[in-house]
């Protein structure tokens, strides 16, 4: 197989385990707001598991992906993707952020709920925006 | 099918703990990928002229290192660590080697908040 049909399927892997990422921060964004005072410990303890046994892969696998595409398409001197990248990190970051509310709220500690589900819609539409219409920011 | 009592019991003891585990595994994966690229790729690159070291191992720690600033908001959310903490682990995350040497303070943050004497 060519470097550049490679780079094709790499690409597909990469989005596939970005949109199962995404949709996992979402849904912990929609369950930290809807169901802060509401749920057990352990309802918040079965949701953790089941979303991170899916987004925990699908990031391993986006993070992966992505610095091959990033490293066969030569895209590291791109501005675009310097900005791209600033956003990862901010998804990166709420992501994680969220992950440790859902495990304070699993042992029963207090916390201070924000709701970030917008700010996961903003940057996961402009990291789309990025990465489709690369070719304006060369 | 119902799931025996006792896989239940040992899933959760073993998730109580694992953020810890993972951003100390985090932080030892970074700090070593950073010290194979500062201190062997690029030297390899500039004086021996062999550029892929660095097209490897660069692509190598950004992944290592966006990996650990996610594990690291983890556990900082989930110990509700002081902003100056986080800023001291991402500072010792951008110089070679500091990881290596910011290991021992890490320990005792995990150790504090495993025996449950972190800030709630």
């Amino acid at each position: 197989m060519s470097l550049s049909a490679a780079y094709v399927w790499i690409k597909a892997l990469h989005v596939a385990s970005v949109i199962v990422f995404v949709s996992g921060t979402f849904a912990q964004a929609l369950f930290i707001v809807t169901s802060k005072l509401e749920v057990s410990a352990e309802a918040v303890r079965r949701f953790h598991r089941a979303e991170r046994s899916l987004t925990i892969p699908a990031l391993l696998v986006a993070l992966a992906t992505g610095a091959t595409l990033a490293t066969i398409g030569k895209w590291f001197s791109s501005p675009w993707l310097m900005i791209k990248l600033v956003l990862v990190v901010v998804l990166l970051a709420v992501h994680g952020y969220q992950s440790g509310l859902l495990r304070r709220m699993a042992a029963g500690k207090a916390v201070g709920v924000r709701p970030m589900q917008y700010v996961v819609l903003a940057v996961a539409s402009a990291i789309a925006l990025l990465a489709v219409g690369k070719p304006l920011f060369r | 099918m119902p799931r025996p009592p006792w896989r239940h019991e040992v899933r959760e003891e073993s998730n109580s703990s694992n953020a810890w585990s993972t951003l100390k595994t985090a932080s030892v994966l970074e700090a070593a990928t950073l010290a194979a690229l500062v201190l062997v790729a690029v030297p390899l690159k500039h004086l021996g002229g062999f550029g892929l070291a660095t097209s490897v191992m660069g692509p190598i720690h950004g992944v290592a290192f966006l990996f650990y600033l996610w594990a690291l908001m983890q556990s900082a959310t989930e110990g509700g660590w002081r902003a100056g903490e986080v800023v001291r682990m991402i500072l010792v995350a951008c110089i070679p080697l500091a990881g290596f040497l910011n290991q021992p303070w890490l320990n005792r943050k995990i150790r504090a908040a495993r025996s449950g004497t972190a800030r709630a």
